[in-house]
């Protein structure tokens, strides 16, 4: 291994990594300090829900595609979703495997996973940098953020997807690419929509206290 | 127009301002949170019903207002304004476009923030934006004109003092050759009653029917209960204009009659904001707790006819019925089960729509809406989802439980020549009250004072 | 619920009630530039008044900020209406405009031979002005005016709501500290 891709998978990811937990830091002070709405209103609702369990129900949600009508009505749209946040997942986890247990990626069912999930996510990565520059509502809500961002996650997957096998036999670029990808990232991320996963906690508790409080969640439905 | 120093109009300026005082985390979260995924896309009524337009989008309606908020309070909009899309408001001219799409282009029935994976709730920010229009005198002029009735007349439809008391001893009136019964009252103002009464003024104005029928109602179950000669106005425009101000003065109102008369529960007659707002916005609004309960006269209802303190008879409402959800009962406030059970009680062909509870599609006439005169041509194309909706039912009759809702059905219903009538529970529930033994004993009683009157 | 306070020859009160239904000499009415007397107070002015007054006031008008008009008031209890176009929605300098306004008011009140009138807290409600400021401007303008002797005999403030009156009350007692 040459000191740069040292360097790269390194070191470089830990000052990304901490400059990132930095921003995290400021981000998260700077929106708690916003006051918070008080709720006076006594309960409402049939009595069986309350603002914990509506809480729960609403952060979970993410997981119950048949509670939201926009997932339970496009069931291909939120299998992509899910393999594509997998894709995430697996890709993040490569860039701490490959320096701290490179031992693991020895698993051929290990490397083939995080292949079938950087695949699969890169593929639905292309669908939907398709669909946002075709479809004229996702255009018209797309920021130069929103795209750069899906076709950086794009190209990172297809990097994830060639550095999974960990093997620099055949040369050093496709490793250095995915660091230097990564650590682009990591430094990137507090500052894109990409970051929004540090306000779901907030956002989805927030609602589901509301709505739990309200009788509103869990959602009571008579199906079809 | 005048101007600050930055070129900005004066009112732009306060615009700004005013959103940095108005914001809380929950709406931050909401602004910062959006990930532009396009799901709410297909949630929204004024989308489904205008193919093709991507501006009635509820995320591209969001941004309108969350580019301000990007620009001016959020520091990636402050480093890096053009790649997220942040902007600001110059020009009045820019404020009156503003209002065009918050009040023009969503009645803030909040199908999107179900529907949102990150649980951004644009309702919510939608309104502050109202307010912050309405804080710089830009609204709609029917906008201007309900709440400025509500302010300084105390009700949104400008009744006079002297025409509600008389309205009510009108229905009084009715109540007592219908129920063969002089000393059948519609009380006003008796202090210590168990229950107080408060109604949308439209009862007044345009439905005294709903008055007459919730005193029959009241009269059968034997009700200790009043009606206030002042705060009895349960609407608050201050929901729909994002006037927290009045909002809180007009929950005060109800609140402070209700105190003054030492009522033991507030009544909240059928109507979807006027509940929302009197019993779960307003203390908010008006940074009160509230010392005594609430309730909405559905729940009312159905604990009478439990309790067995009134009889129906529900082959006295024939015909098929269906249920519509008010957006605010049913997303803002969860009333959806109690209606249902109440009405399965007083008809006996009921038949849901669907999607339905906090998922059915909203009036199109909610938010404000039906005030607005300039929107209604957009507000009527925009009901073509509402009217396949209740098509589709197959019935002859939508039921709901909100006063703006029977306005905003109604209107649909005959752009679309749907030919469907439209009521509420409690007219339902008058028209299956089973009175006959009642008037009899009445008459008996009549009868015998008549002979002692004559006998003396 | 009222208040009151002696002011050389004459008294400020503060009172919780309807403007339009007080029997007093005059009322004021925050009016519109044009001159036209829309909802709130001015459906009730069109409602209890009758249509004379609106007659009255095609020949007056528009007014320019602080300006007022004196009309009588119809059918209504109380004989004349002053319409006082007060400062609007956060306009620039909206304090200097409400003392202006007021001290229009009570000279346009003293050239009539008004001697009774009632005020709203200018500018509160639908216009904005925030009830505590409302509150303190119209009472202190209202006693300065008074203080340096008039012709008019009561002045009321009236508060639409508990909320409003609650608010008066705390200014009018003030006054008494700053006497003392």
């Amino acid at each position: 291994m040459s000191n740069l891709l040292h360097f790269s998978s390194h070191t470089l990811q830990e000052i990304a990594l901490v400059f990132m937990a930095t921003v995290y830091f400021m981000r998260v002070r700077w929106f708690l300090k916003w006051p918070l709405a008080k709720e006076r209103q006594p309960a409402t609702g049939m009595g069986d829900t309350n603002p914990k369990k509506g809480a729960r129900y609403s952060v979970g949600k993410i997981a119950m595609p048949w509670a939201m009508e926009s997932s339970r009505n496009k069931p291909l749209m939120y299998a992509q979703f899910v393999i594509f946040h997998l894709g995430v997942v697996a890709a993040i986890g490569l860039s701490f495997i490959i320096p701290y247990g490179p031992g693991l990626l020895k698993s051929a069912g290990l490397v083939s996973l995080i292949q079938l999930l950087t695949g699969a996510a890169c593929i639905i990565g292309v669908f939907r940098i398709i669909r946002r520059i075709t479809n004229p509502y996702m255009r018209a809500i797309s920021s130069p953020d929103d795209h750069f961002s899906l076709v950086l996650l794009t190209g990172w997957f297809a990097f994830a997807f060639m550095a999974a096998p960990n093997n620099i036999s055949s040369g050093e670029g496709v490793m250095l690419a995915y660091f230097m990808l990564t650590a682009f990232f990591l430094v990137y991320v507090p500052f894109s929509k990409i970051s929004h996963y540090l306000y779901y906690p907030f956002t989805r508790t927030y609602l589901g206290r509301h709505f739990g409080r309200r009788g509103v969640y869990p959602l009571k439905r008579t199906p079809a | 127009m005048s101007t600050t120093t930055n070129g900005r109009s004066y009112k732009a300026q306060k615009v700004i301002d005013r959103m940095g005082q108005k914001l809380t985390r929950q709406m931050v979260g909401s602004l910062a949170a959006c990930v532009h995924c396009g799901q709410c896309t297909d949630s929204c009524h004024y989308v489904l019903s205008n193919p093709g337009d991507p501006t009635f989008a509820p995320a591209y309606k969001a941004d309108r207002i969350r580019k301000l908020f990007k620009k001016h309070y959020d520091w990636t909009g402050k480093v890096f304004p053009k790649w997220v899309k942040a902007g600001t408001v110059q020009t009045d001219e820019d404020l009156e476009e503003l209002k065009d799409i918050v009040f023009g282009k969503c009645t803030n029935c909040r199908r999107c923030t179900i529907n949102c994976p990150m649980g951004v709730d644009l309702a919510t920010f939608n309104r502050m934006a109202r307010g912050l229009l309405c804080h710089v005198g830009i609204m709609p002029e029917g906008v201007e004109y309900v709440a400025k009735e509500q302010w300084e007349i105390g009700n949104q439809m400008g009744v006079l003092k002297e025409d509600y008391i008389e309205t009510i001893e009108w229905q009084e009136e009715e109540l007592q050759d219908e129920m063969e019964d002089p000393n059948a009252r519609i009380p006003v103002d008796k202090v210590n009653s168990e229950i107080v009464y408060v109604i949308n003024p439209r009862e007044i104005k345009h439905d005294p029917r709903s008055v007459l029928d919730a005193a029959k109602i009241f009269y059968m179950a034997g009700a200790d209960y009043t009606m206030p000669s002042e705060g009895w106005d349960m609407t608050n425009f201050g929901l729909f204009n994002g006037d927290d101000e009045l909002g809180g003065a007009v929950a005060g109102r109800v609140y402070d009659k209700v105190e003054e008369l030492n009522g033991k529960k507030l009544v909240i007659s059928e109507c979807g904001h006027g509940y929302r707002s009197t019993r779960c916005e307003g203390p908010n609004w008006a940074k009160k707790d509230i010392a005594f309960d609430s309730e909405s006269s559905v729940i009312t209802m159905l604990k009478y006819i439990k309790e067995g303190k009134i009889k129906v008879d529900k082959t006295k409402n024939p015909g098929s019925y269906t249920f519509h959800d008010s957006c605010n009962n049913a997303r803002s406030c969860g009333l959806t089960e109690e209606p249902r059970e109440l009405l399965s009680l007083v008809v006996d062909d009921f038949r849901e729509m669907y999607p339905n509870r906090a998922e059915n599609y909203c009036c199109t006439g909610g938010g404000g809406a039906m005030s607005m005169a300039e929107y209604r041509p957009s507000r009527l194309k925009s009901a073509k989802v509402k009217a396949d909706q209740l098509s589709a039912t197959g019935t002859k009759t939508v039921v709901t439980s909100c006063h703006n809702c029977v306005d905003g059905l109604t209107d649909l219903i005959g752009h679309y020549k749907l030919g469907m009538d439209v009521t509420q529970l409690v007219n339902l529930v008058a028209n299956a009250l089973v009175v006959d033994e009642k008037i009899e004993e009445n008459r008996k009683i009549h009868s015998a004072e008549t002979s002692a009157t004559a006998a003396q | 619920m009222s208040e009151k306070k002696q002011i050389n020859n004459s008294t400020l009160g503060v009172i919780k009630a309807d403007i339009t239904a007080t029997e007093i000499d005059a009322f004021v009415f925050y009016a519109r530039n044009d001159l036209k007397l829309g909802s709130g107070f001015g459906n009730a002015i069109a409602l209890r008044g009758g249509p004379s007054i609106r007659k009255e006031l095609e020949n007056l008008g528009p007014l320019n900020v602080t300006e007022v008009v004196v009309t009588t008031a119809g059918t209504m209890k109380a004989k004349n209406i002053i319409h006082a176009c007060g400062p609007k929605f956060q306009e620039e300098n909206i304090e200097e405009k409400l003392k202006t306004t007021i001290q229009n008011v009570l000279k346009a009140a003293e050239a009539n031979g008004i001697e009774s009138i009632a005020f709203p807290p200018m500018g509160a409600g639908f216009y904005g002005v925030p009830i505590d400021l409302s509150a303190k401007i119209t009472i202190d303008s209202i006693a300065d005016y008074l203080a340096k002797g008039s012709e008019i005999k009561d002045v009321v403030v009236c508060g639409n709501d508990t909320r409003e009156y609650k608010a008066l009350v705390p200014k009018l007692q003030d006054l008494n500290k700053k006497a003392a």
